[in-house]
């Protein structure tokens, strides 16, 4: 097995994801696995951003804390790092004066007479060359990223490419293995699944960790058939989600915690007027604006209780790239399927790390809406055994479609009479019992093991559990809900009942979930594991605490 | 023929309520576009929260009655989904020009294919009479019983400077005015805003003041083509309040501008191709 950690790091303007980008891609269509997180602060150029690259021969669940090779595009980067690598090697370049493997890329720039970003691609051609990929290999991904740029990129990998060859060692020897696979990142997951599950329109208000949704479907919208539209505000997007689908098209809205606060009225008004929407919410460091560029766990319990009055909810967690995509199918369909308003939970480290993942695309296929089959009298609100009234749209013949944000009858006319307000919140609460069924079981919870110490985690957090769970030398059994509204008590009292140790890992100060799960299940949390300085969890740190704690 | 709009929703307006001439004079102009080239079917209504809004409830028209200040979203959501809908948007002077003015300025800078209608009767009423953006200074509300310390927001001006492409002031005292404007209104391409001067009975009760002051622009007086022009009659005037069509011009909607698959096409969805680009 071979198994690499890579820190790349620059000043941001350098092009530092980009480089990652790039040699992620090498190394996913060489048939590795691969998984980048980016670390960058909020600016534009200057200061410092560095991706954690972590290549396997096996499944990688996450980056590790630790550095196999440094590649410094600026001097910061080898102050910032440099103690991190333990045995490993430290590129840098020629003009910087430091110690390790000098690669003079600076000059070549200058003597190719370049743009200076292209700084940034002999130096991976270093890292290629250092880690056994071929140069061809390298120049297909250079030529299909760049297109009519790549030329000049292409000639400064190759001297990067000659040079390494006659100067150095490989570091380690990575053979194309063959069996390509997408490298993506969550959001890039997210929006191919909703995608599949027929979304007509995307409608986004620029806000990190999910602007990438608003740049990948903007970029591919006419390939996905997806309109994208950027209103003025988040009040703006969720109404005018809540607008396009009443007249029939699959919205879907995303933002973080604070555009998340802005749009609880439109939460609670697609609630009452039984509007079907998916809104992403990516978390970040908060409260207030924050650390914007950083993740967090934190708005769980603000996202499960949004909005004013009640309403039915779905509230979804996926923790990998798969679940991006199946549960943002899924979501969307449920959307449609119970007309009520689906949050998709996500957090920074989902939403923008990259990794290599065959997505599941047969899972999902568009759910057509329940659709009325009288042509005469047809009342929007009507009462049914599901809770859910059959749907027509505004433009079609014979029916008058009317939504309302105020207590309504079954035609949409505002009431407010004693028994038609208990009927119509009775029938909206009653669509519960459907979306139980139909988010039971193994949907609901995914769980890794089987030993008598369980591990509750959630969202992009896992995949640190999953790499700790490798380390111990005792099992562990790791569960991870998947729905956190309604939250699956009944699994997770099947699941938790044997436990002789119940520890829960989450990336906030207070314990979201585990707050959730006591407060829910008929089960107490031991011991609570906690991390809020914006990093993820390091595997080995974590192992050690978990054995610490739980395992003695 | 004849369009019956009626519901069965029990009319809640104070007897004596502008917003009555508001209803009517919708009625007769839908019922006339509908005698030409307009269906009932195609027609979708919004409206925000306040006695405004319950005209929703009076017109057996599609809509979604949406949240205080958010008309303009909304439709603008509508008209993504579907463009062959034809959309209007009832709001308060309280509702748009406070709570949701910022929708307004970007729905008129978008030139969102869509009419609406500002009921401004220059106070909140639903509210029980606090002062408005567009309550005169010194106004007294229950909010303010020394009088409101600021001056009013002159909503034409605001939408002059926003770029609406159809601006337009009325008033209840004169339907068959409104109902024409009205029409003219919808069958503006592009965003198309009538001021309806409105007297609330109960809290501001503008009859006679309106009465004594409101005049016609004519198009042999007033060349609705010219901004400048627009901005100096949509001025209020001590003595003389105008109404009718103060700027129009032609410019693409923002549905026209927007370049990707529209919702109602069939669609060509290609992920597998595009996972091999990401490949």
């Amino acid at each position: 097995m071979v198994d690499l950690s890579v820190v790349l790091g620059g000043k941001a303007g350098q092009g530092v994801m980009a480089a990652a980008g790039i040699y992620g891609r090498l190394a996913g269509r060489s048939g590795y696995d691969v998984f980048i997180r980016n670390d960058y602060p909020s600016l534009i150029r200057g200061g410092h951003n560095f991706c954690e690259i972590r290549i396997s021969s096996d499944v990688v669940y996450s980056s590790y804390g630790d550095v196999d090779i440094l590649v410094c595009l600026d001097e910061n980067t080898y102050d910032e790092h440099v103690d991190a690598v333990g045995d490993g090697v430290v590129v840098v370049d020629g003009d910087f004066g430091l110690e390790g493997l000098e690669v003079p890329v600076s000059s070549w720039v200058e003597e190719l007479d370049a743009p200076d970003i292209v700084l940034n691609t002999g130096f991976v051609g270093v890292l290629a060359y250092l880690t056994g990929f071929g140069f061809d290999g390298l120049v297909g991904v250079l030529r299909d990223v760049y297109g009519d740029r790549a030329e000049v990129n292409v000639e400064i990998a190759d001297k990067a490419f000659s040079y390494c060859r006659d100067n150095f060692e490989k570091f380690v020897d990575f053979r194309d293995v063959g069996g390509a696979r997408p490298f993506l990142s969550g959001n890039e997951a997210v929006s191919l699944g909703a995608v599949s599950a027929g979304l007509d329109l995307y409608i986004g208000y620029p806000m990190t960790p999910t602007t990438s949704i608003l740049h990948f479907l903007g970029e591919h919208k006419d390939r996905l058939g997806v309109e994208v539209v950027q209103p003025e505000n988040e009040i703006g997007v969720i109404n005018a989600a809540l607008g396009a689908s009443y007249a029939g098209a699959r919205s879907m809205a995303a933002t973080s915690g604070g555009g998340f606060d802005l749009m609880h009225e439109g939460i609670s008004l697609a609630g009452i007027s039984e509007t079907p929407v998916l809104v992403v919410e990516g978390q970040r460091a908060g409260p207030g604006t924050g650390v914007p560029t950083y993740s967090s766990q934190a708005d769980l319990l603000s996202v499960v209780n949004a909005a004013h009055g009640e309403f039915p909810r779905i509230v979804l967690a996926p923790g990998d790239l798969k679940e991006c995509f199946y549960l943002a199918g899924v979501g969307l369909n449920l959307a449609w399927r119970h007309q009520t308003p689906v949050t998709l939970l996500m957090d920074s480290l989902l939403c923008e790390s990259k990794a290599t993942c065959e997505l599941p695309l047969e899972s999902i296929e568009e759910e057509p809406a329940v659709l009325s089959e009288t042509d005469n009298g047809y009342s929007r609100y009507r009462d049914t055994e599901s809770g859910v009234s059959p749907l027509r749209f505004p433009g079609e013949e014979d029916v008058v479609v009317k939504n309302s944000s105020y207590e309504h009858d079954i035609s949409g006319i505002t009431t407010e009479e004693i028994d038609m307000v208990s009927l119509m919140q009775d029938k909206r609460l009653r669509k519960y019992k459907g979306i139980r069924e139909d988010l039971s079981g193994e949907l609901a919870v995914n769980v890794y093991g089987d030993s008598d110490i369980g591990i509750l985690t959630w969202g992009s957090t896992k995949g640190s559990v999953l790499e700790a769970r490798r380390i111990l030398d005792e099992e562990i059994t790791v569960v991870q809900p998947l729905v956190m509204k309604p939250f699956p008590k009944k699994e997770l009292n099947k699941i938790c009942s044997s436990f002789s140790c119940i520890g829960s890992v989450e990336a906030n100060s207070t314990g979201q979930l585990a707050t959730l799960f006591t407060d829910k299940t008929d089960n107490e949390i031991d011991e609570k594991f906690l991390k809020y300085d914006m990093r993820p969890f390091r595997p080995n740190q974590l192992a050690s605490e978990i054995e610490e704690r739980c395992l003695d | 023929m004849s369009f019956d709009l009626e519901t069965d929703a029990t009319n809640t307006w104070c007897p004596g309520c502008g917003n009555f001439s508001v209803l009517r004079g919708i009625k007769e102009g839908l019922g006339d576009l509908f005698n030409k080239d307009y269906m009932k079917k195609d027609i979708v209504i919004s409206a925000g929260i306040g006695c405004h809004a319950k005209i929703f409830d009076y017109l057996d028209l599609n809509g979604f009655y949406g949240l205080h200040g958010r008309v303009p979203p909304v439709l603008m959501g509508v008209k993504i989904a579907n463009p062959d809908l034809t959309v209007i948007g009832f709001a308060g002077d309280g509702d748009i020009l406070n709570e949701g003015v910022s929708h307004l300025i970007h729905a008129a800078k978008r030139n969102l294919d869509a009419t609406i209608i500002i009921h401004n009767n220059r106070v909140y009423a639903l509210t029980t009479g606090q002062f408005s953006p567009t309550s005169p200074k010194g106004f007294k509300g229950k909010s303010t019983p020394e009088g409101s310390p600021e001056e009013p927001l002159n909503p034409l001006h605001l939408l002059i400077g926003s770029n609406a492409s159809f601006i337009a002031r009325c008033y209840s005292g004169e339907r068959k005015h409104f109902k024409e404007t009205f029409k003219k209104a919808v069958r503006h391409k592009g965003f198309s805003v009538i001021e309806m001067l409105q007297p609330c009975v109960a809290f501001y009760n503008t009859w006679d003041y309106y009465n004594d002051r409101v005049v016609k622009l004519t198009e042999s007086d007033h060349d609705p083509t010219n901004k400048q022009l627009a901005w100096k009659e949509a001025t209020y005037q001590e003595d003389r309040i105008p109404i009718g069509i103060f700027y129009k011009e032609q410019r693409k909607t923002f549905t026209e501008n927007l370049t990707g698959p529209k919702p109602t096409d069939k669609k060509q969805r290609d992920i597998k191709k595009l996972l091999k680009k990401l490949s």
